[in-house]
């Protein structure tokens, strides 16, 4: 589905991502994990369009997509969640909802906000309130709702558990495990490596730009070297 | 002593009309693109022209004047954007751009105003009001084309306000203002949504060029010093803050109008500015903040 090869990028003249490559397979959670600084996020912006690649590949279903604005890119099915979320705080629930189905028609639209509030009635309860009135864990849901009414193929999405109580990251994560057996493809990148290794089908680790490691969650664990590089762990 | 407070509070509502009309839209183009169009005021001159080619040169009924005005000034706005704004911006990538948006509108300020003055000539010209008569309310008397402004002010404004809450591309533009990388990966088309922004906000002042045309008469710096005044109302109602810049609006127009009770009239201009640098030394930030997201 998404493929980056050899993907090169940054900010202005730095130079963050060095050779960078991974693949997510159509339906599957695949994981980036890595130190600070490794390029995480800079991974994500470059596939949706934030940043282009300044070498590289950047392909979508075998076409590239490098170069494409992000409205251009969201338009072909991928769904992009911030580290924050990206909710317009300062909004109501509902118009951030409303937002979300900015590319679909009017019908299409009430339809899939309906099925939203079906889904977390929390949210037709709160929907005249700011966004940014919602707790940490609420507006992460918010914003994974809002992604989904257009329902996308693919969510990018980058480190959902940040800043949050562990039982919110706990129901995020059920949510996108949900989500991904109905078929919704996901890029995760994340600090919470544990939160991360317990959902994905396959795991990336970056560092300094360039993948150091490529395998299942089992075989990352498997690995000592990994493990103590990336992980932290002495065993 | 209370007729006279009548009388000026009435003039100050009018005038007030006026100054959203202007400010407004200038507020709005600041609040989404961080842009401060210094060629505002060239608008309003343009609207005032096309309303004197209109009227006088091709004998249409005032309406069609002001109309022409709206979608002349509009049209000419959706250009703004792709043409000079966003080349600079491509340019430049990331670095700062506030002074150098500054120096472009600028630029392009100096340039309408030079083209203004190559067609129409430097001349006063007069437009024939679009109603005539004068209301007489015992404490003072207003003509219909100032309550005419008033009137247009008072629609235009509702319906872009409206517009802003709750049509989709009025979320668009609250949302781009924002946060414009989120409002990307709503599919929202950045490039679409400033030229939108800078056309409306342009539409506004080509209007009052218009609507102002038969009381001002036409030149082609005519828009320059209101240009200026809407600088110190949209710096009192907080920049970038539309809603804001109404109220600043009337809170300026009402001052100064005030201010001939106790000062001597010449003095009257410079009230704004007053106001302008005593809020930039005390809340920088203005009455209302920042906010076109409301």
């Amino acid at each position: 589905m998404l493929e980056l090869e050899g993907v090169r990028g940054g900010y202005g003249k730095l130079e963050i991502l060095q050779l960078a490559s991974l693949r997510v397979p159509d339906g599957a959670i695949v994981g980036v994990i890595g130190p600070n600084g490794a390029g995480k996020s800079t991974l994500l912006k470059t596939a949706f369009g934030y940043l282009a690649p300044w070498a590289g590949r950047v392909a979508l279903d075998g076409r590239e997509i490098a170069g494409r604005r992000p409205d251009e890119i969201m338009r072909l099915g991928v769904g992009y969640l911030p580290q924050a979320g990206g909710l317009f705080a300062e909004m109501t629930v509902h118009d951030n909802l409303v937002l979300g189905g900015y590319t679909i028609s009017r019908g299409e639209k009430r339809r899939a906000i309906d099925g939203i509030y079906a889904r977390f009635p929390l949210f037709r309860d709160r929907r005249r309130q700011l966004a940014g009135a919602l707790s940490g864990g609420e507006q992460r849901l918010l914003a994974v709702a809002r992604a989904l009414i257009v329902r996308p193929r693919l969510l990018l999405l980058d480190e959902p558990s940040a800043a949050l109580a562990p039982r919110f990251i706990d129901e995020v994560y059920e949510t996108l495990v949900n989500l991904n057996r109905g078929g919704l493809a996901m890029l995760i990148v994340e600090q919470n490596v544990e939160a991360i290794l317990a959902v994905a089908h396959r795991v990336f680790v970056l560092d300094l730009g360039r993948n150091a490691f490529d395998g299942t969650p089992a075989e990352l664990r498997g690995s000592d070297r990994i493990r103590r590089l990336y992980l932290g762990e002495d065993r | 002593m209370l007729e006279s407070l009548l009388e000026f509070l009435i003039q100050g509502l009018v005038l007030g009309g006026l100054y959203a009309l202007f400010a407004v839209g200038l507020s709005l183009i600041f609040g989404v693109l961080d842009v401060i169009n210094v060629a505002h005021g060239e608008f309003f001159a343009i609207g005032g022209y096309l309303a004197f080619a209109a009227v006088v040169l091709l004998h249409l009924p005032g309406a069609v004047g002001v109309l022409g005005a709206a979608v002349g000034t509009f049209l000419l706005g959706l250009c703004v954007y792709p043409l000079l704004i966003a080349p600079l911006k491509r340019r430049l990538g990331g670095r700062p751009q506030g002074p150098l948006y500054l120096v472009l509108t600028l630029g392009l300020s100096t340039f309408l105003q030079s083209s203004l003055l190559a067609v129409a000539g430097g001349d006063y010209l007069r437009v024939p009001p679009q109603v005539s008569g004068i209301l007489d309310l015992d404490v003072t008397a207003v003509s219909y084309q100032r309550l005419l402004v008033l009137g247009v002010a008072a629609v235009l404004l509702t319906a872009l306000f409206a517009f802003l809450r709750f049509h989709p591309e009025g979320l668009a533009v609250r949302a781009v203002a924002l946060n414009p990388d989120a409002a990307q990966a709503m599919g929202i088309n950045l490039p679409r949504i400033f030229a939108l922004t800078v056309a409306l906000g342009v539409a506004l002042a080509g209007v009052g060029g218009a609507l102002m045309a038969p009381l001002f008469n036409v030149y082609p710096a005519v828009g320059f010093p209101l240009t200026i005044k809407a600088f110190a109302i949209t710096i009192l109602g907080g920049m970038g803050n539309p809603a804001g810049a109404l109220v600043a609006s009337f809170l300026v127009s009402i001052a100064e109008s005030l201010s001939v009770m106790v000062i001597p009239s010449q003095w009257q201009n410079l009230i704004a500015f007053a106001v302008m640098v005593v809020m930039l030394l005390v809340r920088p930030r203005g009455l209302f903040g920042r906010a076109v997201s409301r």
